[in-house]
């Protein structure tokens, strides 16, 4: 769990305990379903669904804040043997701020957990929410062959991945509050 | 559907478990120290999403295990993901492979079209194998997995249905396996 708010060129990120209507708001999203790997149609699915999230291990949920932007960020699938954890961005609105969000949230993990990788799968379709992933220093790795399913139709997923010593080396470059060797 | 029953190849046989097995454990703690598997090895011990769940890997001659083979559907339409580890302190070359081509075909036989593979980067063995089969990797999950005392790159191998006869065809030539040899076992 996030101790307070983080924030970075006007974006913000809290941490969130339960917030059912804002998840099952942006799960009307074919997109976000896909990105949870859930489809969460009730308030009551979507308390569940933080219930357990918030149980795992090395696990966060924040709720972005930004004038024209807002949604959630968690982490989930963690892979505590190799250190490895699967971050979601669900979000609506201006997508501009979605990477100093993304990159709030990679500080956060690795800076709280001995974390050596975060990666997320996209649908294709998701270019904004790629390029904000792109922007906060995940690489694509590559490209799943209609893995998704989005309103019946097979899409690809792209996959992007950061290690933490390239959030460094992104952080150091271009925001250096950031970065973990300097940070706190 | 092929759960729960033997499957006897030329060198290999390939055996349903469940997670009290005694010898899947066994096997299950070599893995955590050898470098011969790949991607998050998601065991599905009983038979769900229509895939046939996991295998022990025994040597046909004398019924050791030797590893242990299994695939998971990670999200609704994505294909089988097929995970397959053998323990190098006993196996011999050409059983691991033997052990896909089996496996692939009870997939097969489960109606899966699409197959998906991953690979450690440092089994330059089957990486070899692969690209002279004409396959190359469509993912590498950068330093996806630790093992062996280092952190490996995962490659994911992508198989449509007419790679996967390609590779079946080739694959059963340079093993000697029958195309029937699953038929065949299926009585076993």
């Amino acid at each position: 769990m996030i101790p307070s708010v983080l924030g970075f060129a006007g974006v913000e990120i809290e941490p969130v305990e339960s917030d059912p209507e804002l998840l099952a708001h942006l799960l009307r999203s074919p997109q976000n379903c896909e990105m949870l790997g859930a489809s969460l149609t009730s308030t009551t699915m979507a308390s569940a669904f933080f219930e357990r999230t918030s149980s795992e291990l090395w696990s966060s949920v924040t709720r972005i804040r930004a004038a024209r932007l807002r949604g959630l960020i968690l982490n989930a699938d963690t892979d505590p043997s190799s250190l490895n954890t699967r971050v979601i961005c669900l979000a609506e609105g201006d997508l501009d701020g979605v990477a100093f969000a993304i990159s709030l949230f990679a500080r956060h993990l690795f800076w709280s957990f001995p974390l050596h990788r975060l990666y997320t799968y996209l649908p294709a379709s998701a270019v904004e929410v790629a390029e904000g992933f792109a922007g906060a220093g995940f690489q694509t790795e590559g490209r799943l062959v209609e893995h998704a399913l989005l309103a019946g139709h097979p899409e690809d997923v792209t996959v992007l991945g950061l290690l933490r010593r390239d959030f460094d080396a992104w952080a150091t470059a271009n925001a250096g509050a950031l970065a973990l060797k300097d940070g706190a | 559907m092929s759960a729960g029953r033997v499957i006897t190849g030329r060198r290999v046989e390939l055996r349903p478990v469940s997670g009290e097995d005694p010898e899947l454990q066994r096997i299950d703690e070599e893995r955590r120290v050898g470098l011969r598997t790949a991607g998050s090895f998601q065991r599905s011990d009983t038979a769900g999403d229509g895939l046939p769940g996991s295998f022990l890997i025994t040597d046909r001659r004398t019924g050791t295990a030797i590893g242990v083979i299994a695939s998971d559907r990670p999200s609704e339409n994505a294909p089988a993901e097929l995970t397959c580890f053998i323990d190098p302190a006993v196996h011999l070359p050409g059983w691991g492979l033997e052990a896909y081509v089996l496996y692939a075909r009870v997939l097969r036989d489960a109606g899966e079209t699409r197959l998906r593979l991953g690979v450690l980067s440092g089994d330059r063995t089957v990486r070899r194998m692969l690209r002279a089969l004409g396959q190359e990797p469509t993912v590498c999950l950068r330093e996806h997995e630790w093992s062996a005392g280092q952190f490996h790159d995962v490659l994911m191998y992508e198989f449509t249905e007419s790679a996967h006869d390609t590779v079946d065809a080739r694959l059963s030539r340079l093993l000697k396996l029958d195309g029937d040899q699953t038929a065949r076992a299926g009585a076993s």
